[in-house]
């Protein structure tokens, strides 16, 4: 399986782009304001698209047939494979971060 | 194209150019996201296989789409020289060659989009052959006022029609069509109200200023030209908005 870590300053991004694709196919500009709703924290558009570029390098989504210029896209078996495993390590990092915390406050 | 987009690779800008100038038109970018599509485009300079491997979906431009351009352009430029130079020397022979000028720039066009929508083929090459007639049975010289109005009639749509495939913007879409028509449809009208009066010497001036049209279209040419991708897309073209 693709590891994230390998995309570099790419990884969070694409993390972002996965997650925003996880509820189905969104174009470039879509994208954008999805990944600034869920995270808070605009994505620019070079970002943006080098981090599609990787994403669709690796086999994590492909492309779909243009609509006008906007070209969607959509998260492949191996996005969603991998977008789970990472909320999944997220969501057990998120976890023992608030037992520890909760228990240093006790 | 923004010209934040052209800092990028040619193959990348064929591959995501379109889709890239589309979100900037969505959204046009502050200062952060010009900055941002700069180390965008040092890191596509970088890594140029990550275009190699998205490149299924992306339109390789076949070299039949370039040459539209090209007959544009030397169609425009020939259309140029042979009005400075008829209208300089006075010689009727530079004015011949305004119909070879003319045959490139209104067959350029239909004969490219003909290329690349096969069904419509007859269709391009009525345009051409309609245009060529056209062009062809009217004389120059003169009776002016027909070459004049052929020029700003027959290459009207032609022309409007190039800077939508050139993927021109608004803004300078109407600069080309404004600067191919407006002056020529001005001398018309001098010519036609016989203002400009009936000698030779007085229609050099309206020649000369016809000339814009030869330089529009040797401006969209070049466009057509290096541009290539967008360029005879038949899809619809909009306003990009958020599809979900």
């Amino acid at each position: 399986m693709s590891s994230m870590s390998e995309l570099g300053r790419f990884a969070e991004p694409s993390l972002y782009i996965l997650a925003s694709l996880g509820e189905g196919p969104k174009h470039g500009y879509a994208i954008m304001i999805d990944v600034e709703a869920i995270s808070g924290t605009p994505l620019g558009p070079g970002t943006l698209y080098g981090a599609l570029a990787r994403l669709e390098k690796r086999g994590l989504i492909e492309a779909l047939e243009p609509v006008d210029r906007r070209r969607p896209y959509r998260l492949t078996a191996l996005g969603a494979t991998t977008l789970k495993v990472q909320l999944d390590a997220l969501a057990g990092f998120a976890r023992i971060g608030l037992q520890r915390l909760r228990g240093s406050a006790g | 194209m923004s010209r934040l987009i052209r800092f990028y690779p040619a193959a990348w800008r064929a591959r995501y150019g379109a889709e890239l100038e589309a979100l900037l038109a969505a959204r046009p970018p502050k200062l952060g996201d010009r900055l941002d599509l700069m180390f965008g485009a040092l890191d596509a300079h970088l890594h140029p296989e990550l275009v190699a491997a998205g490149a299924r979906a992306a339109a390789a431009v076949p070299i039949g789409h370039r040459i539209p351009g090209l007959a544009a352009t030397a169609g425009g430029l020939l259309f140029v020289v042979a009005l400075v130079g008829g209208g300089v020397s006075g010689a009727e022979g530079w004015f011949s060659w305004i119909w070879v000028a003319l045959f490139l720039m209104l067959a350029s066009l239909p004969g490219g989009y003909a290329a690349r929508v096969g069904g419509r083929v007859g269709l391009g090459l009525a345009a051409i052959a309609a245009s060529f007639i056209l062009a062809w049975t009217l004389p120059w010289g003169p009776n002016v006022v027909p070459a004049v109005a052929a020029i700003v009639l027959v290459g009207a749509g032609s022309l409007a029609l190039a800077t939508v495939r050139a993927g021109l913007g608004r803004r300078r879409r109407w600069v080309a069509v404004g600067l191919g028509f407006g002056p020529p449809a001005v001398a018309l009208l001098v010519v036609a109200m016989g203002i400009g009066g009936q000698g030779e010497g007085s229609l050099v001036p309206l020649a000369l200023l016809v000339t814009l049209y030869g330089v529009a279209w040797a401006a969209v040419g070049l466009v057509l030209m290096f541009r290539g991708s967008p360029t005879f897309d038949p899809e619809p073209r909009g306003d990009p908005e958020p599809a979900r």
